[in-house]
């Protein structure tokens, strides 16, 4: 670390762990457009949250807030403990990586990677070295002298994110930074990401509308929908717990199944289960099962036949259609699965694991309908079960 | 297999003799009347053709001295043109295109308006102007150089517009902001280094209209390059050639030298430098 660099915020992570930042009650607005609406989330020091969310639902607006490139309507942003709503972007030691290809076409990716010290007046021969072993951190340390239009996609986005890493910032911010790489590169670089923020602790924001990202990455999931916050939590309880109807549908499969809620429980496929905090607790309600949740047996006088078998390695889904008509995913391992072929009468039922009940009726558009029409699950919907 | 392979190779030899054909006419089109004027130029006896070949015409551009401080002229106009130009249209394109995005459309009409007003209706406006000014600005001809920024801007528009379009400026922008860098050194180290193709173009178009321009300098009366070759062809048709010969390969050099400079590393700035290329067709239209 060279001595221009190593300041006062660069002592607060001197013990590996980064500065907390929280956002209170955000809300901004583009003409009609609630872009966000009273966001407020608390992150800790060190930590790695996700901001999960549909298309438009005021991540990126988020970001770009946090960090200084756009200004909220009214809330606050606190990075450790202050208020920097009076600070311009470039005083802000954020280091940010965005959706699109950012990269200064005019420059190798070692003066990339260097631009943030340079502005910081780091001399060139600290500068240098420092861009070198970012660039090593990142994988690409024979690349310092390509420009960018000499890498690949995958490449761009580790200098992008080396550049942001360069400036050893108090907060990560990034901005959907894999969803212009294909798969294979893209679990690449999210395991990459990962390591990085093992190894080196900053705060990090991490804004994406791919659940498996979000789940596989983050220390914390912050689900978003039209910018408010619908739930934060680790990744385990957003998918086993989710508080409201649109984290389960978002989140995973769910079959939506009748039932009657009744003292914190619910009668669903006749078997009673536990309610989840948030449901609606009695009368007539939709059950929201995961296909994991599901269990068939072999029986003649069933509630149902199976209609489809899909094998997705270790593990298999079977549609079944129940005598109310319904279609329903079960998850199985492939192993017990094979006992089953289309047409076979069987007994469909929960297990007891806590479900989520809300007020009934279908949701249109829900993850849970498109499962309905469409013969071919989606494959990655399937996978997210997994 | 056979047959097919020989009708693909005739289709390909086809099309090979259609490119040459089209090279020669197009090469033809534009080289004979250069050539013509060198001819015209270094003829011994203007009347006639003859192989018998002269340097007087070119001479005559060194001895008249209105032909050289026209030129001097021309190009202390183009200069001041350009530099007035760039200071003027690029940090506010910049500006417009990251903080005021909405004002785009209102910048656009406005450097594209000098396109429809004739020259003449210029003039007659500007008049009056110029004798109020007169006395406060003085009664050197670099003060030509107001009309020609207005002149120039459609062109100069149009080159930085191609440029700042093809790469997206507001997203390297906001990145260079988020590294620590102020407005101007965004401006400065990242902007204009992306553009540096059309701005370079929007110079070169500027130039070559500057040093084209005739009917404007002619009805204020000042002895701009063209105004010049056009009085001495009155007297001298062969010296007048020789300088309109001379402007023209002047044109061609500084294309190519922007164009070999210009087109850079980057496939972008050289797509940027090629639709500027063809915005030259304009000029000449
Ligand atoms: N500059 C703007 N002008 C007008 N509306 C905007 C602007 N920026 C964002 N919005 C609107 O605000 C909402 C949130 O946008 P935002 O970019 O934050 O979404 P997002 O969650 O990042 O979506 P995506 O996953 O598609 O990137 C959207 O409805 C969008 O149309
Ligand atoms: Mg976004």
């Amino acid at each position: 670390m060279t001595p221009e660099t190593d300041t006062a915020k660069g002592a607060a992570r001197a013990d590996g762990s980064g500065v907390g930042v929280q956002l209170v009650g955000l809300r901004r607005s583009f003409g009609p457009t609630r872009a966000l609406d009273e966001l407020s989330i608390d992150i800790a020091p060190g930590e790695f949250v996700a901001f999960l969310g549909p298309s438009g639902c005021g991540k990126t607006t988020a970001l770009r807030i946090i960090a200084g490139l756009d200004d909220a309507d009214s809330g606050e942003v606190l990075v450790g403990g202050k208020d920097i709503r009076r600070l311009p972007a470039n005083r802000r030691d954020m280091g940010m990586v965005f959706q699109a290809y950012s990269l200064f076409p005019n420059m190798t990716a070692r003066d990339n990677v260097a631009f943030g010290l340079r502005m910081r007046k780091v001399r060139k021969r600290a500068r240098r070295q420092k861009a070198e072993e970012v660039l090593g951190l990142v994988g690409l340390a024979g690349y310092a002298d390509r420009y960018p239009s000499q890498m690949s996609g995958g490449q761009q986005q580790r200098v992008a994110l080396a550049r942001a890493l360069a400036i050893e910032p108090r907060v990560l911010l990034l901005d959907e930074p894999l969803s212009a790489l294909d798969a294979k590169v893209r679990g690449e670089l999210r395991d990459e990401i990962r390591r990085i923020h093992l190894e080196i602790g900053t705060t990090t924001v991490f804004v994406t509308h791919d659940q498996e990202e979000a789940l596989t990455l983050a220390d914390r999931v912050a689900v978003i929908n039209y910018g408010r916050l619908q739930q934060i939590g680790p990744p385990t309880e957003i998918y086993e717990r989710p508080r409201t109807e649109f984290v389960a549908d978002f989140i995973g499969l769910t079959n939506r199944l009748p039932g009657v809620a009744k003292d914190g429980t619910v009668a669903v496929l006749d078997t009673r289960v536990p309610l989840l905090e948030g449901s609606v607790e009695s009368g007539e309600v939709t059950v929201l099962v995961r296909p994991e949740a599901m269990h068939v047996t072999p029986r003649d006088d069933g509630n149902g036949r199976i209609a489809m078998v899909s094998f997705r390695g270790s593990i298999c889904m079977l549609r079944v259609r129940l005598v109310t008509d319904a279609l329903v995913l079960v998850q199985m391992p492939s192993a017990e699965a094979t006992q089953f072929s289309a047409g076979d009468p069987v007994q469909a039922s929960v297990r007891s694991v806590p479900v989520l009940a809300v007020a009934p009726g279908d949701r249109p558009g829900s993850r849970a309908a498109d499962v309905e029409s469409d013969p071919s699950l989606s494959p990655d919907a399937a996978d997210a079960v997994g | 297999m056979t047959a097919r392979a020989s009708s693909i190779g005739r289709r390909s030899l086809l099309r090979n003799v259609l490119r040459w054909v089209i090279f020669v006419v197009v090469g033809g089109y534009l080289l004979i009347p250069l050539v013509a004027m060198l001819e015209f130029s270094t003829r011994e006896t203007p009347t006639a053709m003859a192989w018998k070949r002269t340097a007087l015409g070119w001479k005559g551009i060194a001895d008249n001295p209105s032909v050289m401080s026209a030129i001097v002229l021309s190009l202390e106009l183009a200069a001041l043109t350009v530099v007035v130009m760039l200071f003027l249209l690029a940090p506010t394109m910049v500006w417009v295109h990251l903080r005021v995005p909405k004002m785009r459309r209102v910048i656009e009409f406005i450097s594209l308006l000098p396109l429809t007003i004739p020259a003449i209706v210029i003039v007659v406006g500007l008049a009056p102007v110029y004798s109020r000014l007169m006395p406060v600005i003085g009664q050197s001809p670099l003060v030509l150089t107001f009309i020609y920024v207005v002149l120039v801007l459609p062109y100069a528009y149009r080159s930085i517009d191609a440029s700042l379009r093809s790469i997206d400026i507001e997203t390297l922008a906001q990145a260079a902001r988020g590294l620590g860098a102020s407005w101007l050194q965004v401006f400065l180290r990242i902007v204009v280094p992306s553009i540096r193709a059309g701005l370079l173009s929007a110079a070169v178009l500027s130039i070559a209209l500057v040093l084209g321009e005739f009917t404007i300098s002619s009805l204020l009366v000042y002895d701009t390059l063209q105004v010049i070759v056009n009085q001495v062809g009155q007297d001298n048709a062969q010296v007048a050639v020789a300088v309109s010969l001379a402007a023209l390969l002047f044109g061609f050099v500084l294309l190519f030298i922007v164009s070999t400079v210009g087109a850079g590393r980057r496939r972008a700035a050289r797509a940027t430098a090629i639709e500027a290329g063809l915005e030259e067709g304009d000029l000449y239209e």
